[in-house]
């Protein structure tokens, strides 16, 4: 289903979360903040992880071949030009905390953060290199980014579609596509492709609700659709897919990750641990999310 | 082709009794062609007196290939002399700048505009051809061909390779050894390093065995420490990199503003008695330094 253009050019001026936004502020005014600090608060944020990797992957640059991580675009293009790259984005403004929407940010960050973690982590267990584990964790952080530019630009048709997912227990992204016209996964997936994102993120994104026919197709894919899903199982949000019956996948699910969601979540390393700190900047000045 | 040094400094121009035999005239140097066509590296405020001499010369066309726009980059440019006459045509090659949204051409204008100088850029009678180069651009230029890459620097800046007839120069522009921002112990160490070996690679790739690398050396070791993030290298970065590009000789320069004659002619002193038996030649580039590279 086509995205309108008018919604892709809106895209340019979508603004981050608050809680980055004050951040970015802080330790970009701040002359003895440290450089990792700053690349933390921005490859947390999905709004700023996806505007710094446009800039980088624009066709002014002319890359041999894409960039898909911040710390990558950092080497590429500068510390200071993503400072000043995040600077220009935080003076755009915050998303709002009560948005019309009645979109949860908390509940779309936790999520998003948890699918980065996951995905990041089923990469190991596909034995893909270390360097490019990276890219998994940008995928589950980048493959909702439709719902908030629908909660920023559609935000009475998104109050609707949502409340209807609630109501009715349907999945989000078909109520989406019937009363938006479109729905996040493709939304997402045709913003990355507009920004010459590499394709097997954007098809990653785009078929996050449909598993492929194998895991080695496009792993990156492979590992967003299972993230997606456990994510789903451990943190229960609402906007998160609901119950998906694990009778219904397809048999590679199992046969790459393990027996069933639970024994892969338990089965994997330091997940805690890795959860903790990745959502750690959710709960600092919490009351600012 | 030859290559001749019209500021060497960086930072700011400097002029004084300290600096009266290196310079202190900021960045511009200038390649002549085998067919004697005109090739600019930056317009720092050397690029004045350089502007002086083509306006007398046969010459009426030049190409002026900008690293980056800092003000030691750029300053000279209202003050070349070639821009202002109906007769000249001069082509600017240079990056779009990300956090501007600005290319050359629009960046370049506004250090032109009311409150700094009394002409406006749209004023300037010359033809001039304004290029935003992407990376790995190639250019052909006469009978010259312009490569870049983009180095470290607190803004975009490209380093140039220009080739003619068999023969190379590379410029760096400001580059600074890229720096790991993760502790050894942190997480991302490994892969940061990776990006970095990489980057530093790429770089030496384009400048791989060019007869003349010309590289920022603002610093010495125990500056950098204090200055890390400041987007220069310094003299045994510099030569680490040429070494790694294999590059035949190699010109220290973008001299820091309060380096004195004396301290350059004891660094060169240092640098010669510590040369390895198989490193290029090394000189410290010096307003009026000429190299013909045959």
């Amino acid at each position: 289903m086509a995205v309108s253009s008018e919604l892709l050019e809106l895209c340019d001026r979508m603004p981050a979360f608050p809680a980055s936004v004050q951040r970015v502020i802080a330790l970009t005014s701040d002359i003895n903040s440290s450089p990792k600090q700053l690349v933390k608060v921005i490859d947390h944020d999905p709004v700023l992880t996806i505007k710094i990797l446009k800039v980088a992957n624009s066709a002014y640059f002319g890359l041999s071949r894409p960039i898909v991580s911040i710390n990558h675009a950092v080497v590429y293009l500068g510390l200071n030009t993503v400072k000043h790259v995040a600077l220009a984005i935080a003076a755009i403004g915050s998303l709002p905390r009560n948005n019309e929407a009645g979109f949860d940010m908390d509940d779309y960050l936790l999520h998003s953060l948890t699918s980065a973690v996951l995905a990041r982590s089923l990469a190991h267990k596909m034995s893909v290199p270390e360097a490019e584990a990276a890219n998994y964790f940008v995928a589950g952080l980048l493959h909702d980014i439709g719902q908030v530019v629908f909660a920023q630009f559609k935000p009475k048709a998104f109050q609707e579609t949502l409340n209807e997912a609630k109501n009715s227990g349907q999945p989000l992204h078909e109520i989406e596509r019937r009363i938006l016209g479109s729905d996040h996964a493709e939304l997402g997936a045709v913003l990355c492709e507009k920004w010459s994102f590499p394709e097997p993120l954007v098809a990653a994104i785009r078929m996050h609700h449909t598993p492929g026919i194998r895991a080695s197709g496009n792993p990156l894919r492979s590992c967003l659709f299972v993230g997606n899903l456990l994510a789903a199982r451990i943190s229960q949000p609402v906007n998160a897919p609901t119950a998906f019956d694990e009778n219904i996948l397809p048999p590679w699910v199992f046969r790459t990750f393990g027996n069933d969601f639970d024994s892969i979540i338990e089965s994997m390393v330091g997940l805690q641990t890795d959860l903790k700190q990745a959502t750690s900047l959710l709960s600092v000045g919490g009351g600012s999310l | 082709m030859k290559v001749r040094f019209w500021g060497v400094r960086g930072s700011i121009a400097s002029p004084g009794p300290s600096t009266v035999r290196y310079g202190g005239n900021t960045t511009c140097i200038e390649l002549t062609t085998d067919a004697g066509h005109t090739i600019i590296f930056d317009a720092g405020t050397g690029i004045r007196p350089l502007g002086l001499k083509l306006l007398a010369a046969e010459q009426k066309k030049c190409a002026v290939c900008i690293s980056h726009t800092h003000w030691d980059h750029i300053q000279g440019l209202p003050f070349f002399v070639p821009l202002f006459s109906a007769d000249r045509e001069v082509h600017f090659y240079g990056a779009f700048d990300p956090v501007y949204q600005k290319d050359l051409e629009s960046i370049l204008a506004q250090q032109m505009e009311y409150c700094y100088f009394p002409i406006r850029a749209l004023e300037l009678k010359a033809k001039l051809h304004y290029h935003t180069l992407h990376e790995g651009a190639r250019i052909e230029f006469e009978d010259a061909v312009i490569t870049n890459v983009m180095m470290n620097h607190p803004v975009l800046t490209y380093g140039y390779r220009v080739d003619c007839n068999g023969k190379s120069v590379f410029f760096s522009g400001d580059h600074e050894p890229p720096h790991n921002i993760y502790d050894s112990d942190d997480t991302f160490y490994g892969e940061y390093d990776q990006l970095i070996q990489d980057k530093v690679g790429r770089i030496c790739e384009v400048a791989n065995e060019v007869d003349l690398f010309i590289i920022d050396a603002q610093y010495t070791e125990p500056e950098l420490l204090q200055k890390r993030g400041w987007g220069h290298g310094t003299f045994s970065s510099a030569l680490a990199m040429a070494r790694r590009a294999k590059a035949k000789k190699v010109v220290f320069t973008h001299h820091d503003p309060s380096r004195t004659d004396d301290q350059l002619d004891r660094i060169g002193a240092k640098l010669q008695a510590q040369r390895r038996s198989n490193d290029p030649p090394m000189l410290i580039a010096a307003e009026g330094l000429e190299i013909d590279l045959g």
